[in-house]
């Protein structure tokens, strides 16, 4: 009888779940974030930019304030990174030093796009650190970080968006 | 001699009296040739009596044993009796079936647990359907084209959805000075944040 019941239960049970699987809309994953980050070397050398640059989601904000000093862009790495919660990722960079990512969490409020927050920090070749932020953005924007020289008059600049 | 009662006849016939009684009767009967006619006719009524009963038993006893094989495999079914207990089914009988009268013998012996597990996934089910919340009422007409009524909850109007330039919390710069700028945005686009870095030049040592 018990043994009988419990197959009843358990028919009861598969039948339930398989409704509800089937009704409730996908739950959001909140656990792991997509990260996207431009390496950008900023110069008025000659030539077009990278059209990657000139054309994406970047390309209005690299003629704008004080990017306007440079015309020509070009995209020195990207990198495709995903984050878990609370895990840091890092990123080696093309001038040397490196760049760790945290996820910290993800914000929701009604009638306005998920804000991330994210600390950044930027090491120098020699381990030292030379920049230390906690930013919160919104699903798919970008923050930059720019200012660091390269060599010919150029500068470095590092371009963030998270999903 | 007068015959024996009737009575006392029979419980002599049937072997019920003991001792003095059945001396008595044996006694009367042997005295008397009404009484011996008698039990000579009591004792044939008698066997027809048996007789009867036990072709009767005879032809009974194949549905009995029909029906306490069915009682001992439902006994065996809910798990009453071990696995060595259930009756003896002949393999040519087992064979016989294949997979669908195993399967079908199963869905048998489960049928109101199969039952009732249906009947509660439906109830599970409905509550499921009646506590979703709506978002569209779809009303059929024959002949007619589908109508679609939207919405039935929904009470605000879909609003686009706003969008923040990023906002800097903690900003620490060493060797250097750090600035946060927001270039504003056009054509709908968000103002975007910017962490301009100005290095200290008496210790610039490269790039990074």
């Amino acid at each position: 009888m018990i043994r009988g019941a419990q197959n009843a239960l358990w028919i009861a049970l598969g039948v339930a779940f398989a409704i509800t699987l089937h009704s409730v809309p996908a739950l959001a994953d909140d656990a792991s974030v997509k990260l996207t980050i431009y390496e950008i070397r900023a110069s008025n050398d000659k030539g077009p930019s990278d059209p990657e640059l000139s054309k994406g989601p970047l390309a209005k904000k690299l003629h704008k304030g004080p990017f306007r000093s440079w015309s020509k862009f070009e995209k020195l790495a990207k990198h495709d990174e995903k984050a878990k919660r609370l895990e840091a990722v890092v990123v080696p960079l093309q001038p040397g030093g490196k760049l760790s990512v945290l996820y910290r969490d993800r914000m929701k409020s009604q009638g306005k796009k998920d804000r991330l927050r994210l600390s950044v920090a930027i090491d120098k070749k020699d381990g030292k650190r030379r920049l230390d932020t906690t930013v919160e953005l919104d699903v798919g924007d970008f923050f930059l970080v720019g200012g660091s020289p390269l060599p010919g008059g150029a500068t470095y600049i590092l371009a963030i968006s998270v999903r | 001699m007068t015959r024996p009662d009737d009575i006392d006849l029979m419980q002599y016939l049937d072997g019920e009296l003991e001792g003095a009684e059945s001396a008595e009767v044996e006694a009367a009967l042997g005295g008397s040739a009404d009484g011996q006619a008698v039990a000579r006719s009591l004792d044939q009524v008698s066997e027809v009596v048996r007789t009867h009963l036990e072709l009767a038993a005879d032809d009974a006893d194949p549905r009995l044993e029909r029906m306490w094989e069915r009682v001992e495999r439902r006994i065996h079914a809910n798990g009453a009796a071990g696995e060595d207990e259930a009756p003896a089914v002949p393999a040519s009988a087992k064979a016989s079936g294949g997979i669908f009268a195993a399967i079908r013998d199963w869905f048998e012996e489960r049928r109101g647990y199969v039952l009732t597990g249906a009947v509660t996934a439906a109830a599970v089910a409905v509550l499921v359907l009646v506590l979703r919340p709506p978002t569209e009422r779809i009303v059929e007409r024959p002949g007619a084209e589908r109508i679609v009524k939207v919405p039935v909850v929904q009470k605000n109007p879909i609003v686009p959805v706003k969008s923040e330039p990023a906002a800097v919390e903690e900003l620490s710069v060493n060797e250097g000075t750090g600035y946060i700028l927001t270039i504003p945005g056009d054509d709908g686009d968000n103002d975007t944040t910017v962490i301009w870095i100005d290095p200290d030049e008496s210790k610039l040592e490269g790039p990074i």
